[in-house]
Parts: C-alpha cells; structure tokens; sequence
C-alpha cells in the first residue's frame, strides 16, 4: 500500500509545486481572470453571463426565441438557472471559470514567494478583480469582495457602498504602487492584453477604470466621485485616449456571431433601429446587417424586447448582428471612446481637469467612428435636425411605439445640464456597442437613452413596467449554500431581493 | 470377452426417454451418453459395473450379467442432493446449503431467442432483475439492476467470468458512463456498449445471479450491486464434437410516436430557400385532405445474423474447447451496421494423477458499429424525421440532403430547419455525420488447481483483460454550428481499459465426523485497473474546426484547444475468507469475511475497509417428517455488509489545464476542508424459503430482503470557499431497498408425449431515499439538472430513488386548466411528477415438448413505474403529433381553460401545446404509466435426431422477440432507456424506437 498515493494521483493533473517552473504558480492563474470578465468561451455562457440580461435589459439586442414559452429574462420573468452563470463565472474555480478564487490563489503565491517584486502581481491582479467585481455588483449590489481572502468570512457580502469603496482603494494602490514597476517584463508571458505586458498601459487602464467608477457613483455619493474622479483626471498615469483596452481572445470567435449567426438567439433591438436610423449613423451598417424576411427584407429591421413571440421565425429574420463581430481577435474591456465621454460628463459635473464638455464628447464620436472605420464623423457631429425615429413593428402594429425623446447628435452646451447628459450618455451607449453590462448601468444611472418599456411583464408583480428591470436577484446557489449571509446581503439592498429594487448607485434621479 | 451392451434410459416418475445421460464403466475412463431418445451402446465386459447418471436424478449403478439389454429407469432425486450451484469466487456449492438467494438460468435458456447483448436474455427470467435496453440498438449496452437501485453513484452489477471478476467500468465502458445530456451533448449521447455486449452467447454454459450483498460479500467493494456469474463451455471428455448454429432475424421498428396527416404546416405554398428552409418549420396551418406523414419510411428493416461454431474434444486427461462467432447486422437507421467476431479457446487438463487441474482459456472480440444511434436533441436524425414539416415532402430532403453552395464552392446541407437547433435533415445526419465505434478485448484467464491431500486444495488464477476502444466522428461543413465548426469537425478518441487481477486461495475440506463437516478458504487477491486511458482529440465546434473543409485528419484541426488524456488508475489488495459448517446435511452455517485495500483512500483515515456476512439454512425436510407432497423444504437467514470505494483521485484534488484553453484550472471538487472520505457502505439483510412439492414437479422460492445503503457519494454544492470549489465530495445519504421474490418451478405435465415446465419469476421492490446530505436545500440531491429544459432528476428525501421533477398546468377543481390574465396557462412550479422504478415484475417462462416439437415463450411485465417523454412534447409543439390533429378536431379546435376567477374561456390548440409542449415545456402533461405487459419471446423447435449420420442432431427454430405488448401505456416502449447512465432514468428524447424481431434459428451437432 506504500505507492498507493501515486496510484491515486492523477497522472495528468498539476500540482502548486509543479506549477513554480516559470512562476506559472502566479501567472497559470491570470488566464482564467482575464476569460471571466467578458466570457467568450464556451458561447452559451456568454449567452447567460451577458446577452439574455444585460445585453437585452441595455436596449442593445434583442431575443427572437421565445425562451421557456417566452416567459424568461425577456419578459421580466428572471430565470434563475440562467442568471446564476453571471456569478458562478466570477466565484467557481472550474468549467473554466473564476475570478475571485485566482485572485487569492495570486495573493497566497505572492504572499508565499515573500519578494516585493512578487507584489506587481498582486496589484495587476487587482485591477482585473476590479474589472470583474464592479460588474458582478452592478448586476446583484451585495457581493463577496472585500473579505473573500480569509476562509472564516469568505461567504460575508459587502454593501455596493463598501464594495466600491474597496474598488476604490485597490486601484488606487495598484495605480501609485505598479509606478515602481514600470518598464518590467515579468508580467509579459502572462498578459493577455494588448498591452503587452506595459505595465505603465496597465496604470493607464487602471486610473481610466477609476474615473469609470467615480462617474458610477456620482448621483449617490457626489463627493466620493468628485474625489476619486479628480484623482483620475490628474494623475500622472493618464487615460486610455489613444488605444483601446482589449484581450485578446485566444483565436476564439466573438460569442455573439455564434448567437446571432450560428443559433439565430440574437437580433437587433427596436432602440438600436430608432436612434442608429433616426441619426443616419453610419455605424449601422458595421452593428447589423439588413433583414432577410418577416416581410422587412433588406431593411434594417430591430425588434422590441418583451413582446408576445410563439415561434422564433416570427421575427428570426430581423437584422441579425454585424459580421464585424466575426472578424474580432480580441473583446474590449474599455474603449477610448468611453473615456472621453467619461470626462465630457466629469466637464458637466465641473470636476477639475476634466477640459470641456463638447470637445470630450466629440472627441468619443470620433474615436468611436475610427474604431468601427465609419466615414462622415464630422458632419454627423454636425447634425442639427436628426431625431431618433419612432419605432414601427413589422409583424405586429401593436407594438409599435414612440421614441420618447428628440435628442439631437449636435452638441448643444446651452441646454440644460439634464439634456447635455442626455446627449453624452446616448452617443456613450452608441459607442459602447455591444457591451450591454456597461450601457445597462448607465441606463440605469441616467434613464438614457430611452429604452422602451417591455410589452408583455411576467415578473409578477416584482418589476414596474415603466421603471424597467433595475438589479438580477441573487443566485441559487448562494441561496443554498450561504443562506444567512445573503439574508444578511438582502438587508442591504434599498429594497426585496428581487428584479425591482433599485442598487446603491442607482438614485433614480440625475442630481446635475 | 467384451460385449455390446445396449438399452433405453427413463426416468421412472413419467417414463420420459433421458438425452444425454452419461453411462461410465466405474472404474474406467470408458463412457457414453444417451441420444436423444435415451438410447445407449456400450462396449463392457460381464462383471463391469455401469453408473448412470443424470443432472436430476439419483445415480444408479448396474453390473452387467448376461443380458445385453439393460434397461434403467432413473429416479428424481427429489431432494436436488446433488444439485449445485456456481457461487462467489467460483466456489461450487450444493444448492440447498446456500444461505441467500442466487439464481442460475442456463446457457440453452438465455440462447433460445438470441439477442446481440446476451444480458438482455436474462429479461424475465431470473427474479429481481431489472433490464433495461439501451436506445443505441446494435450492440447497446443494457442498463442492469439487481433489486433496484440503491447508490447515487453506479447500480453495475459485477459480471465474473468463471471466477474472475470481469472488467465492466462504467456502463458505457469506455471507462465513462454514458452520457446524461438532454441536449445529447453536441454528438449526441453515445453508448459505448458494455463489456457484456461482447461476449459470444454460445459460449454461455449458464449465468448464475447472486443478488444480494450475502452472496456477493465475499467480492467485497465489487459487489455491492449484485453479481452475475458467467460459467463459460469448456472441452468435454470424449469424442470430437462440433455444434454449428445459425440464426437469422429481421428487425422492424415498432411503437412509433403516433403522427398527424391531417393539417398542414403554413410553408405549404410558400417558396422553399436555395438551401432548403421553408418559411415555417411547424405544422398549424390549414386542414387539408390527402396528406401523407409517415415517418416510417425513413426506417429499414434490420437484420440480425449470428453464425457461431464450437468444436469440443479431449480425453480424460486434457479437453478443448474452440469456438467462433460472427454477428453482421444492419439497424433499422439507415447506415447503422455492426460486425463482430468472437474467438474463444479453452484449454483445461489434468496432471499428476490428476491432482493438478490447469484451465486456460482466451478470447478475442472485435467489434465494429458504423453510425451507432445516439440520443438526445442534438445530431438526431429522428428529431427531423418526426418534425418534418407536414404536407412538405419527406422525399425532396430524403434525394436532396446536400445541395452545391456557390458561396462556398461546396456542398452544403439542404435542410427544412434549423429550428431552435435541434433539428436537420436526417439523411445528412446519416450520410454526412458518420462515426465508426471499434471495441477490440483480449480476455485471458489461466487457473490452477492442486488438490494436495482430499482435504486441502490451493488455487491460483490470474487474468489479463484489456480492451481497445475508438471512436471516430466526421462531421461534415454545413452541418448545424451549433454542433460543428464551419468547416466541419472531426471528433477522435482512442481509449484502453486494463485490468489484471490475481487471486490465491486455500480450501480446505473436511468432514470432522459422521454429522458434521466443515469448508473452509483462505484467500487473497490483487487487481490493478487503469480505466479509461484516453486520448481524445475534438476540432470543436466553435469558429472553423479545421483548416481545409471535409478532410478528416488530425493535422487538418485548427486549434489544439480540445485534445486531453485521461486516466483512472487504481489497485485493490484484498483478504478473504470463509468457513461453512454443515450438520448432517441439515444445518449449515456460513460465514465470510473480506478485508480490501483500496488505493482511492490514500489521504483518508484508512485504506483498509472490511465486510463480513453470516448465513444459517435449515433444511426442515432433514429435520422433520414431512408429508409425502413435500420432498424438500428449507429456510434460510443471512446478514451481509459491502460496500463500494470512492472514485478515483477524489482525495487528491489537483489542478488541471483546461481541456478548451490554455488555462489551468483549480478542481472542479474536493472533500470539504477539514473532513475525510470514507467507502459507500452497504447493510443488508434477507431470509428466504425454498420448497419442493411432488417429487420436484413443483418448486417455490421465497426471498425477503432489506437492505440499506449509506455514507453514500454526493457532490453538492460547495459552501463558500475562497479556492472557488463548487462542489465537495462527501459520504452522506441513506437509501433503503426492501422487496421480495418469487420464484415458482413447475412441470404440470410430463409424459413421453408432452411436457410442459413453466417457471414465474415475480419481484417487488420498494426503495426510499431515507437521507441526503444535510446541507442540500430541501433534502433534494440533483442528479440531472434542469437546465433550460423542462426534465429534472433528482434524490428526494422520502421519496422513492429517482424522482422526476417537471412543471405541470395548474388546474381548477373540475381539472381545467387556468389561465392568467394575460391569457396565459399557469404552471405549477417544478415537482415530482414521477419515479422510474417499477413497483414489480414479472416474467414467465413456458416451454411445450410435443414429440420432436418445443414450444417456448416468455411474458415478461413490469408493473409501475413511469415515462416522462420529451418526444411527445416536441411532437406536440411542432403540432405534428395525433394529438394536435385530435385537438384541433375537437371543440371548435379550442380548449377550454378558466381564468383565475373561475371564469371559463378558451385558448387555440395551438397556443395550448406552444405552452405546454416543447423541451422546456411541461413535461409533468407527458408523464405515462411505464407498466407494460408483452411477449418478449417466443420459439417453436423441430429436432431431427439421426441415430448412425454424420450429423448427429439437427434443431430448427422459429424465434421471435418483442412480439408485441399485451398492454402499454406509455406511445413508446417503456423498456427502453435513454441512457444506460443514472441521469436519464425514465425519459424518453428521441429515442430510437424499439423492434421488433423475427427468424431463423438452426443448430446442428456433428
């Protein structure tokens, strides 16, 4: 019986100690950090982690398949068993997944190897942690963030307040710590980032990813967000103004040409053909592509989400997404685009350093149109008179609506600070296609751009038609597993655990 | 001066002529047997003494006189004295000393009907035994469960061939159970057969089962499922004999889903795109006459051919036995064919005054299946056979599955739908999604015996089992992408199964005085298993696949993100012993013990686990005077625990790169931090009773059972943890089977003119899970999540093993359904809408001898029990089912409904089952009752007899299976499981229909 322990040892398997050669101990575990954020493999995860929420919930897209009879996340009835994959990719250590459990497995490593130049590490894996969390909190609030490292309090939530708080600290340390560490190749084989292992590209991405956060919070808490977005718009490692942050996606397809193209689940939205066709935007024509039938054919045909559907050929041949989607190498965690209309609204808010309102804002429009290698920026930019169009059904005139709003592209710096926002946030959620996590946040924290209000409301009651889906409960498994402290993380929320409460940050109200 | 003696031998109770008496000159190696009309000849000299014996019957001994006519009539031996019994380790013992039940059917009764997995014979014929065919046809493995199920992890029953425990990892032996994905996964669920599937039924000489933990104690953590022992043919002593059989059978589909003709699908008229699709892939359009939909075209009729030959011959000192088999078949799927070629050598002799008996045997088999069905959802030709749209030609798609895309410059798929996926067209599945299946096994067995003084023996026996497995998949460019890359994908596995194990045991056997003997053995045993050593090799589905389309090769894959290896490896060291006491023949007292070493316990408490049994048998008809009606009666207790080891490596958690990226990943599970792992453990339980009545013309076999099996292996959901397991690995749980059988022998007429002998097996089986893990949310242990469809299987605390979980309408109190304000059907939350197990069974056997004529057929029922189908469901919101059409026929094609108020109303037929049907429909509307009663065999014989010929015998047979159902329930047959694995218990997904055979049997003796 003396060997029988290298009998049962998985021959294939790795163990921590194996794993030293290369430092592989610490870096084996960035991959995993870098897939979860933005999930592209295996596709229907994606599909659960993004699209049939927030990709739906942001106005991007919509589903044409009537999922679970058509009572799912598309009409409000939130469908647990899909939902839980938001979480499990961040907290589960398998299939793949994880965030948080390679987070720590880089501390303990770190903290193991004892050297302060281990620590570069530990400050870019925060910066990724951030990445992750600030989107796992803005879909749930409560989240297991700021004690997950110690096994004894490793299931306690943190309130969205405490969360971003720590957010704010980690990426303040990662920021003014990695400075010493600039010009550094130990990070090189294990980023998986354009960045290449630059580790000053690395402080640009974090210091941009604050301003990202400040702006988040600057309805709830104007000070904290004055303060934190100050920070960002002064420090020396400056914001991402002239390359994208993107990762590279490890020669798989972008999961939403497989959705859209492969399984024919995704299609453009209603919002999407309103304000794209309204402002005659030359991005369309890279988003979507023309219909193929439902008597739309050729059109650029969107669908509205929440309607009555009973079979996925009653709108399955609406525009379909853009091949561009095909092409991509790497997904974007955050684009240049988004930092200027980041500081155009820092400019409404009259933060310090933030410059001006309508340079930054046209600033976005251009970086956007660059990315996508749209013509005609500047006199779009220009453009007075268009209006987003008011959307018409093809298939059924019942649902067809009004687009509750005549935002102009032109930037207006006279109108009121409300209308400004307005504009900045529509080109913003332009811009940001097709991260629906993000625009669905922003949706939230502003009400723009106007998202029409679901037809058909399964929720039972739980979620208010016109006030629109605001948070995703927490998931089963946590349910089952840490019964008391998700009780403990319902008291934190403003409201019941469920689809209609609205999260910390989310104050309803625009307070310029 | 020798004579030749001749003579008839009968036996005395009915005067029926005796075959195959064996008639030896006592003393003498000289010896023969009766023909089939109980005639000998013999050569003897006057003053030899001639020993007739029969299995049955009380030997007799004659000495020869003058008369060179002897004639015997042999008696029953009412008290089946010398009956025995093949037990666990190989150990022969009397039957009536036995202190548990164990059943033995023999090699004539489960080849009479043949079938391609000889496993699937023991259906009805032995008590307890739950069969349930696979729905991969061909050479299927067969789900086996011996007095239900009674662990979360595997029910196997352990196969022992000739004493050495048979490699049957996994019921789909390819070292994993197969697979439990509604979907099908992206290829489909497959079934990689089992090891019993390969095995040559001829060589069959009889399959003893031992069902429970008492009889099997002595395998220790192998047999907690039960054994089936399988005695194999060996040489016989005497001249050379050849038998050569031949069966043919034809296979039809039967129990199809019962389809609609009567409206058609809105495409009818519509234009039909370049590549095939029509406008809508359902079928709610309009009512029209003259429609024709029957899938049954797309079937074949199968054919099944077994050609087998053995060849037996030896002397007293060395025999042989050589046997071959081919099986070739067709399925009733089109391009699903199967070859197999079985190779047995058997070796056994005798040295040193025959002290020393050396047995070795080998055998080859060679199995290849081309396009073995899978099922499932996914890559199914029978979701598009059944969807097709109605009133839209099956033809067109059947001539044109591919059709030259210009866009590519290749052929692309010419398919009706994609719709949500799940269905193409069938004939591009069947010639452009082909697999090929190899098995090859190598089976060698060697023993040996020394009988150092009449008391005291030692034996040895080692073997060397191995089996080679590949699996070959191309799946061409245009197939759905959801399955395949753009450029099609190609799917190879190659994976080895080794076992080898060793045993050495001491008997010894002694009778201390005139009323008491005692038995004992002594013995120890090795056997080191590497499962499932696999390389397998997957272009993937998503992006290209491969570089260069339809070139199936392994350069051509495009990205190296779906190789791995795998690997089970594990040894068990064992100790065992057991000792029987026996007092005049009356009372007997066994007790056994077995001690294994498992390398799975490394880093647990122990490695050792140990498993006793104690038994007592009274044979009352040895104790007391009974009535003359009563020839034999006895009783019997007997107490056993076993248990069954962990997984492999579950106790050395390690991380792994990920088989889909570069990745490593931490493991998906581990014991819980601060706790142990410990073996499944396994309390049982039985008495039973045995009687004979008339001579033996009647027999009765009694057997209670209770038995609990706890510390079971769960995986539940990790409590949070910051290295991010989600699951742990624990021991918990407690599941209780409590039954009895039934077993009744009888010959109600026996003359020279017609005998009839009919035997009926009954089973009862109650299970109950009594416990999970204490922290499962509502005491629910979830096996087959529902994901996003509508089936759930899950272990329930106080419900019975295996509940199925589905959504159901709400209805009023007059059972209509209700709807909600918006004018949709509620829905009941998931619940138990059902069990798989069925209460009992019962099967009955019957064979009629009328002159050269014999008459067999088997009715075999299961009572209870239930069948969810997703086929139906499908069927339903595609409206292509009957049931659709006789919805739409009926009530204006409205059904009525009530609104929450009590208010009636209606709905459409087809808003009702777009609601209700469908894969995440509600499937508590498609629960059926799984009992079902049906004639599972039926033979007529003839023999021809030539008393001087070359041939010796010839038997012709007409054989039938699956005849037909006295009665069913259930639209399909409830026999028939979708995946031999746990997690698809009780459902039905497109699963291939099951068929009904017909043929050809002869057997000649040369």
């Amino acid at each position: 019986t003396e060997d029988f322990k290298d009998i049962n040892t998985n021959p294939h398997g790795i163990s921590d100690e194996s794993l030293q050669q290369r430092f592989n101990n610490i870096g084996a575990k960035f991959p995993p950090m870098f897939a979860n954020v933005i999930r592209v493999e295996p596709a229907w995860n994606y599909q659960l982690q993004h699209n049939l929420n927030a990709d739906l919930f942001s106005g991007y897209m919509t589903t044409p398949t009537p999922f679970a009879g058509n009572i799912s996340n598309q009409t409000y009835s939130l469908n647990s068993g899909w939902n839980q994959f938001i979480w499990t990719d961040a907290y589960d250590a398998n299939d793949g997944n994880g965030v948080m459990p390679y987070a720590r497995g880089i501390d303990e490593q770190v903290e193991l190897a004892g050297d302060e130049s281990s620590k570069m590490f530990s400050y870019i894996s925060d910066i990724i942690k951030v990445t992750a969390m600030h989107r796992i909190s803005d879909v749930f609030g409560p989240l297991r963030y700021s004690k997950y490292n110690d096994y004894e309090t490793t299931g306690a939530y943190d309130s969205q307040e405490e969360a971003y708080n720590a957010f704010f600290a980690d990426l303040g340390t990662a920021i003014d710590q990695l400075k010493a560490f600039e010009g550094q190749p130990q990070f090189t084989p294990f980023d998986l980032s354009e960045f290449g292992g630059d580790i000053a590209k690395w402080r640009t991405y974090a210091n941009s990813l604050r301003l990202r956060l400040a702006i988040r919070v600057s309805n709830v808490d104007p000070a904290l967000a004055k303060t934190e977005g100050e920070k960002s718009l002064s420090s020396d490692a400056g914001l991402l103004e002239s390359e994208n942050m993107a990762i590279d996606m490890q020669g798989f397809i972008h999961p939403l040409a497989t959705i859209s193209e492969g399984w024919g689940d995704i299609r453009m939205s209603a919002e999407m053909e309103s304000i794209l066709k309204g402002f005659n935007d030359a991005r369309l024509e890279t988003f979507f592509q023309p219909a193929l039938g439902n008597g739309v054919e050729g059109e650029y045909k969107g669908i509205r989400l929440g309607i009555a559907i009973e079979a996925k050929s009653d709108y399955g041949d609406h525009s379909k997404l853009g091949t561009y989607l095909g092409g991509l190498t790497s997904k974007d965690w955050m684009t240049t685009a988004e930092v200027y209309f980041l500081k155009a609204e820092a400019a409404l808010r009259g933060w310090t350093g933030a410059g001006d309102a309508q340079a930054n804002y046209e600033s976005g429009i251009r970086a956007s149109f660059a990315q996508h290698g749209a013509g005609g920026v500047e006199d779009y930019i220009m453009d007075v008179t268009s209006t987003p169009s008011d959307y018409v059904d093809a298939v059924n005139a019942s649902n067809s609506i009004a687009y509750a709003s005549d935002v102009k592209i032109a930037y207006d710096a006279t109108a009121p600070k409300e209308e400004q926002l307005e504009q900045i946030i529509t080109q913003k959620w332009i811009a940001m296609f097709p991260d629906g996590q993000e625009a669905w946040s922003e949706f939230r924290r502003t009400g723009f751009p106007k998202i029409f209000p679901v037809v058909v409301n399964n929720s039972g009651g739980t979620i208010d038609t016109d006030i629109q889906v605001r948070r995703i409960n927490f998931v089963d498994t946590e349910k089952n597993t840490n019964a008391a402290n998700v009780e403990a993380a319902t008291a934190l929320l403003k409201g019941p655990d469920n689809g209609g409460t609205r999260l910390w940050w989310d104050t309803g109200s625009n307070n310029l | 001066q020798e004579v030749q003696i001749s003579g008839v031998v009968k036996s005395s109770f009915d005067d029926v002529p005796l075959p195959g008496v064996n008639i030896m000159i006592v003393g003498t190696a000289q010896g023969t047997q009766t023909d089939f009309d109980g005639n000998y000849t013999i050569d003897a000299n006057p003053g030899d003494v001639l020993k007739f014996s029969y299995v049955g019957m009380k030997a007799k001994e004659v000495t020869v006189g003058a008369n060179t006519t002897i004639n015997v009539a042999l008696e029953e031996d009412s008290q089946q004295l010398d009956a025995v019994i093949v037990t666990a380790l190989g150990i022969e013992k009397e039957e009536k000393a036995l202190t548990y039940a164990a059943q033995e059917v023999s090699g004539d009764e489960l080849t009479k009907v043949k079938q391609t997995n000889p496993i699937n014979s023991l259906s009805g014929k032995s008590a307890g035994v739950t069969i349930t065919r696979s729905s991969s046809g061909l050479g299927g493995a067969a789900k086996v469960v011996l007095r239900g199920n009674s662990s979360t992890s595997n029910n196997d029953p352990l196969y022992v061939i000739d004493g050495v425990p048979m490699l049957n990892s996994g019921n789909g032996s390819n070292g994993a159970e197969p697979g439990t994905d509604i979907f099908g996964g992206q290829t489909g669920n497959r079934d990689g057969g089992d090891a019993m599937s390969m095995i040559n039924p001829d060589d069959i000489a009889s399959m003893t089962v031992l069902k429970g933990a008492s009889a099997s104690a002595l395998y220790g953590s192998q047999g907690a499922n039960g054994v089936i022992l399988i005695t194999t043919k060996k040489g016989k002593d005497g001249a050379l004999a050849v038998n050569f059989n031949s069966s043919f059978t034809v296979d039809n589909v039967m129990s199809l889903p019962e389809l609609q003709s009567e409206y058609q699908s809105n495409s009818v008229g519509q234009p039909i795109a370049e590549n095939g699709r029509v406008a809508d892939p359902k079928s709610w359009g309009a009512k029209v006459n003259g429609l024709d939909n029957d899938a049954r075209d797309f079937f074949n009729t199968g054919y099944t051919s077994i050609n087998s030959m053995s060849l037996t011959a030896g002397n007293q000192k060395a025999q042989t036995y050589f046997s071959y088999a081919n099986t070739m078949g067709e399925g009733v799927i089109p391009e699903n064919r199967l070859n197999r070629n079985n190779l047995t050598l058997r070796e056994t002799a005798k040295f040193l005054d025959e002290k020393i008996d050396v047995s070795a045997s080998i055998n080859l088999s060679d199995q290849r299946i081309w396009n073995r069905p899978t099922n499932g959802l996914y890559s199914n030709p029978l979701t598009g056979v059944y969807l097709n749209p109605v009133g839209i030609s099956r033809d067109m798609y059947k001539n044109k599955y591919e059709y030259f895309n210009s866009d590519t410059n290749m052929m692309d798929q010419y398919a009706s739908s994609f719709d949500e996926t799940i269905q193409q067209n069938p004939y591009w599945l069947i010639n452009r999604n082909q697999s090929k299946d190899i098995a090859q096994r190598v089976l060698a067995n060697v023993a040996v015996k020394y009988q150092i003084t009449d008391d005291f023996s030692l034996q040895s026996r080692g073997s060397y089992d191995k089996s080679f497995f590949t699996f070959d998949k191309r799946m061409y460019a245009g197939t759905d992408t959801n399955n395949s890359g753009t450029n099609g994908r190609y799917i190879y596995e190659k994976t080895e199964n080794t076992q080898q194990y060793i045993d050495l045991i001491a008997n010894y056997n002694k009778k201390v005085s005139e009323d008491f003997g005692i038995t004992a053995l002594l013995g120890t045993s090795l056997t080191k298993y590497k499962i499932g050593d696999q390389l397998f090799i997957d272009s993937g589905r998503d992006g290209v696949g491969l570089n260069y389309p339809n070139i199936f090769t392994l350069a051509n894959v495009a990205t190296t993100n779906n190789m791995r290896q795998s690997v089970g490896n594990r040894e068990v060291q064992s100790v065992f012993g057991s000792v029987n006491f026996d007092y005049k023949g009356m009372l007997y007292l066994d007790v056994t013990g077995r001690n294994d070493w498992s390398s799975t316990l490394a880093n647990t408490d122990s490695y050792a686990f140990f498993y006793p049994s104690v038994g007592l048998t009274g044979v009352l008809s040895e104790m007391f005077t009974m009535p003359e009606a009563i020839s034999f009666a006895k009783v019997r207790a007997s107490y056993a625990e076993v248990g069954k080891d962990i997984p492999v490596y579950a106790t050395v958690p390690l991380n792994q790169i990920s088989a889909t990226g570069p990745n490593v990943g931490s493991p998906v599970f581990a014991p819980i931090e601060g706790e142990t792992l410990k073996p499944e453990r396994q309390k049982s339980f039985e008495i039973g009773t045995e009687w004979r009545f008339f001579q033996g013309r009647l027999g009765l076999d009694f057997t209670y059972y209770d038995t609990k099996t706890s510390d079971q292996i769960f995986y539940i959901q990790a409590a949070p943890n910051p290295y991010g397991y989600s699951q742990n690995i624990v021991n918990a749980g407690e599941i209780s089977n409590k039954g009895f059988e039934i077993v009744v022998n009888g010959k109600p007429f026996a003359n020279d003119k017609f005998t009839w002998n009919t035997a009926l097996n009954f089973a009862k089986n109650d299970n109950e899970v009594i416990s999970v893990h204490p922290s499962l949310q509502d005491g629910e242990a979830i096996i087959t999540a529902r994901g996003v469809n509508g089936y759930e299987y899950s272990l329930i605390e106080g419900e019975n093993f295996g509940s199925i979980k589905a959504r159901s309408l709400i209805r009023d109190e007059n059972g209509t359904p209700v709807i909600s304000d918006s004018g949709t059907l509620l829905s009941t939350d998931f619940e138990t809408v059902a069990y798989a197990q069925p209460d009992f069974t019962l099967g009955w056997n019957n064979s009629f001898d009328v002159g050269d004529f014999t008459i067999n057929f088997l009715i075999d029922g299961k009572f209870g029990g239930d069948v969810v189908s997703v086929t139906e469901a499908i069927n339903d919101y595609y409206g292509v089912s009957q049931a659709t059409a006789d919805a739409r026929n009926n009530n204006g094609g409205m059904v009525n409904v009530v609104d929450e108020n009590g208010t009636s109303s209606q709905i459409t037929a087809q808003d009702y089952y777009t609601a209700v049907g469908g894969r995440a429909g509600m499937l508590g509307e498609y629960v059926y009752d799984a009992t079902n009663v049906s004639l599972r065999e039926f033979s007529v014989g003839y023999r021809l007899a030539f008393n001087d010929g070359f041939i010796q015998r010839v038997n012709f047979s007409i054989i039938a299976n699956n005849l037909f159902f006295f009665y069913k329930d259930a639209p399909f047959d409830p026999n028939i499981a979708a995946s031999t694995g746990l997690g698809l218990q009780g459902v039905d997904i497109y699963n291939l229909p099951s068929t009904r055979s017909i043929g050809l049997n002869i057997n000649v003796n040369f």
